[in-house]
C-alpha cells in the first residue's frame, strides 16, 4: 500500500500539474499564460478576432506553457567529457557505447593528449522544428505569395497617387520606433528597448501580420509572441480604432466628397505592374526582396492568367498550410518567461499608438490631397493606407457612407490599402537594412 | 555576414538615443516616401502611355466595356445571317453570337460568326462534348 502511494506521489511530482503549482520555481507564471491563451481562444472563436491566425497562435501559446511538454525545446548537440572511470573502462574495451564517441587531440603542457567526449543528441520538440520556417524567414514571404495571388492592384494602377497615401500611413511605424526608443530616457532597464526591439514594435503600425513576423523574427525573436498577438489583435480592432481618429481629423464636407470613377485598367497594365514594382523596389532596397518579390510573384501568377493551378494553390492550400505552421509556432514562442514582463504591456500600448498615428498620418495626407486637388480626393481613403486589407478599406467605405449614403469609397480606398502592403514591406526593408 | 557588435559598457546618453532615433525616422520616412513617389511617377506615366495607346483607332470594341459591346456586336453580327444548318431557332443563334461577342470584348479582336453547325457526336468519339472539353481542360497542362 505504501509502495503504491509512493509511486502515485512520484508520478504526481513529475506531472505538469506539480510544476504549475510550484510557487517557488515560477511555475505559476505558466498558469497565467494558460489563462491568457484561453482568453485569446475565446476572442478568436467567439468575437472572431482574426481567427485564422489568432486561434493557432493562442493554442500554440497554450501548448508551450503546459510544463514539461518540451514541445518547443531546441535540438541539442553537446559534447560531454568522459569521466576518468569511463575512460579507463572505454580504453579497456569494457564500455557499452551508449552514445557516439568524439575524440579531440589537445596539447597540454607540451604533450599531445587525446580527449574523449560523448556526443549527446537530443531531438527538439515538434514546434521547434516547425519554428525554423519562421526563424529563417520562410513562412512570411510564402504568405505574401498567397496574398499577392489574392490581391487586385487595379484600383492602385488606375490611381497611382494612392501610393502616397500608402506611404503616409507608414509614418506610424517610425514614430512608434522613436517612442519605443525614447522610453530608454527613463533609465529603467526593464522598459528600455534596443534599436532592434523598437523596430519590431514599430512595424506593428504597418498592420501587416507577415511583415511584422518577418521583421521581428530577424531583429528581435524573443518578442515575437507579444508582437504577433498585438499585431493581429489590433488588425481585428481596426473598425474600432480607426473611425474616431478619421472623424476627428476631417470635416463633414471633406468626408462627403464623392470621387470620380476609376479608369478601367487593361490586362497588360496589370501584368506589367508586379514586374515594375519588383524591379524598382528590390533594386532600390535589396533587403525588401523576399517580401516584395513574393508579393509581386503571387500577383503575376494571378494576372498572367496562364498559371491558374499555381495561383489557386498559392491562395488556398499553400496559404492555409503556412498559416497553420506560422500561427502555432509564433504562439509557441510566447512562453511565460518572455511574455510576462513589463515590455509586453508596453508593446501592447505602443502597438496601439502605431496604429493610431498611421491612421492619422494617412488621413492628414488625404486632407492635403483634398486641398491640392481642390476637393477631388476624399481624405477618408487615407486611413486605408494602413495595410489591413480589406478591413481598412471597408472602414473608409463605412465612415464615408455615414456622411453620404450613396458614396461608394470602397474601390477608391482599396488603392491606398494595397499600396500600404507595399509600403509596409518597404519600411520593413529599411529597418532591416539599418538594424540587421 | 552581420558585423560583430560590441556592447558598450556605458549606458546610452540622451543625445545618443534621441539622435539615433531621429535619424532613423528621417531615413525611414525619406526612403519609404522616395520609393513610393518614384512608383507613383512611373505608374502615372504608365497610365498616360496606356490611355494614349488605347485612344488609337482599334478594330474591336474596347476590352473593358463588354456590356455595351455585347448588344452592339450581336446586332452587328446577326445581319451577316449565320443560318444554322440544323435549323436551330434564332434564339440559339443569338445566344451563341452573344457568347462570341463577349469573347471579342475580352480579346479585343473581332470575331464574326459565319456558320453554325451541329457537331455530330457519333462521327468523332464516344464521349459527349462536355466530357471531352473537361478532359481537354484537365490534361492541357501536361
Amino acid at each position: 500500500m505504501g509502495a503504491l502511494w509512493e509511486a502515485i506521489q512520484k508520478l504526481w511530482m513529475e506531472s505538469g500539474f506539480a510544476q504549475l503549482f510550484n510557487f517557488q520555481n515560477g511555475g505559476w507564471k505558466n498558469l497565467i499564460m494558460i489563462g491568457i491563451a484561453c482568453i485569446l481562444i475565446y476572442l478568436a472563436i467567439k468575437k472572431q478576432f482574426e481567427p485564422l491566425l489568432l486561434l493557432p497562435i493562442a493554442f500554440g501559446m497554450l501548448l508551450v506553457n503546459l510544463p514539461l511538454g518540451k514541445i518547443m525545446d531546441p535540438q541539442m548537440n553537446s559534447l560531454v567529457p568522459f569521466t576518468a572511470d569511463e575512460l579507463t573502462h572505454y580504453l579497456a574495451g569494457q564500455i557499452d557505447q551508449s552514445y557516439p564517441v568524439f575524440t579531440m587531440n589537445a596539447t597540454i603542457n607540451g604533450e599531445v593528449v587525446t580527449q574523449y567526449f560523448w556526443q549527446h543528441f537530443e531531438t527538439g520538440g515538434l514546434m521547434w522544428y516547425l519554428y525554423q520556417g519562421v526563424k529563417f524567414g520562410i513562412y512570411p514571404p510564402l504568405i505574401f505569395l498567397g496574398i499577392g495571388c489574392m490581391t487586385d492592384f487595379g484600383p492602385l494602377i488606375s490611381n497611382p497617387r494612392s501610393f502616397l497615401l500608402g506611404a503616409a500611413a507608414q509614418v506610424g511605424i517610425f514614430t512608434t520606433f522613436f517612442g519605443a526608443r525614447a522610453l530608454g530616457l527613463t533609465g529603467i532597464a526593464d522598459i528600455t528597448f534596443s534599436n532592434q526591439e523598437a523596430a519590431s514594435i514599430g512595424i506593428i503600425g504597418g498592420a501587416d501580420g507577415p511583415t511584422a513576423i518577418y521583421l521581428t523574427s530577424k531583429l528581435a525573436p524573443h518578442l515575437l509572441g507579444a508582437i504577433a498577438v498585438a499585431a493581429y489583435s489590433y488588425m481585428a480592432l481596426v473598425p474600432i480604432i480607426q473611425p474616431p481618429i478619421m472623424r476627428a481629423l476631417t470635416t463633414k464636407k471633406e468626408r462627403s466628397v464623392v470621387m470620380k470613377q476609376l479608369r478601367p485598367v487593361s490586362r497588360t497594365e496589370k501584368i506589367l505592374f508586379p514586374i515594375f514594382v519588383t524591379l524598382i523596389c528590390v533594386l532600390l532596397l535589396p533587403s525588401a526582396a523576399p517580401l516584395i518579390g513574393m508579393l509581386m510573384l503571387g500577383n503575376l501568377f494571378r494576372e498572367s492568367g496562364v498559371v491558374e493551378r499555381i495561383s489557386k494553390t498559392a491562395q488556398n492550400e499553400l496559404m492555409n498550410i503556412i498559416t497553420i505552421f506560422l500561427g502555432i509556432t509564433v504562439g509557441a514562442t510566447a512562453n511565460a518567461a518572455t511574455f510576462l514582463s513589463p515590455k509586453t504591456l508596453l508593446i501592447i500600448v505602443l502597438g496601439l499608438l502605431a496604429f493610431g498615428i498611421g491612421t492619422a498620418s494617412g488621413v492628414l495626407l488625404g486632407k492635403l490631397m483634398y486641398v491640392l486637388t481642390k476637393g477631388k480626393v476624399n481624405p477618408l481613403i487615407g486611413s486605408a493606407g494602413v495595410s489591413a486589407v480589406p478591413m481598412a478599406a471597408r472602414v473608409s467605405q463605412k465612415v464615408g457612407q455615414q456622411e453620404n449614403p450613396s458614396n461608394f469609397l470602397l474601390m477608391h480606398a482599396m488603392g491606398p490599402n494595397v499600396a500600404g502592403v507595399i509600403g509596409s514591406a518597404v519600411a520593413a526593408g529599411v529597418l532591416l537594412s539599418l538594424f540587421q | 555576414m552581420t558585423a560583430i557588435t560590441y556592447l558598450s559598457a556605458a549606458a546610452e546618453s540622451v543625445g545618443d538615443i534621441l539622435g539615433g532615433a531621429g535619424m532613423t525616422i528621417l531615413t525611414g520616412v525619406v526612403v519609404v516616401f522616395g520609393v513610393l513617389i518614384l512608383l507613383t511617377a512611373i505608374f502615372v506615366l504608365f497610365g498616360k502611355v496606356m490611355v494614349a495607346l488605347k485612344g488609337k483607332p482599334k478594330d474591336g470594341p474596347a476590352p473593358d466595356k463588354p456590356a455595351p459591346a455585347k448588344p452592339a456586336a450581336v446586332s452587328a453580327v446577326k445581319p451577316a445571317a449565320p443560318v444554322s444548318s440544323a435549323g436551330d431557332s434564332e434564339e440559339i443563334i443569338a445566344v451563341i453570337s452573344a457568347a462570341v461577342a463577349a469573347m471579342s470584348a475580352a480579346d479585343g479582336t473581332t470575331y464574326a460568326v459565319r456558320s453554325i453547325r451541329r457537331a455530330d457526336g457519333r462521327s468523332r468519339s464516344e464521349r459527349p462534348v462536355w466530357a471531352a472539353a473537361g478532359l481537354l481542360d484537365n490534361v492541357r497542362p501536361f
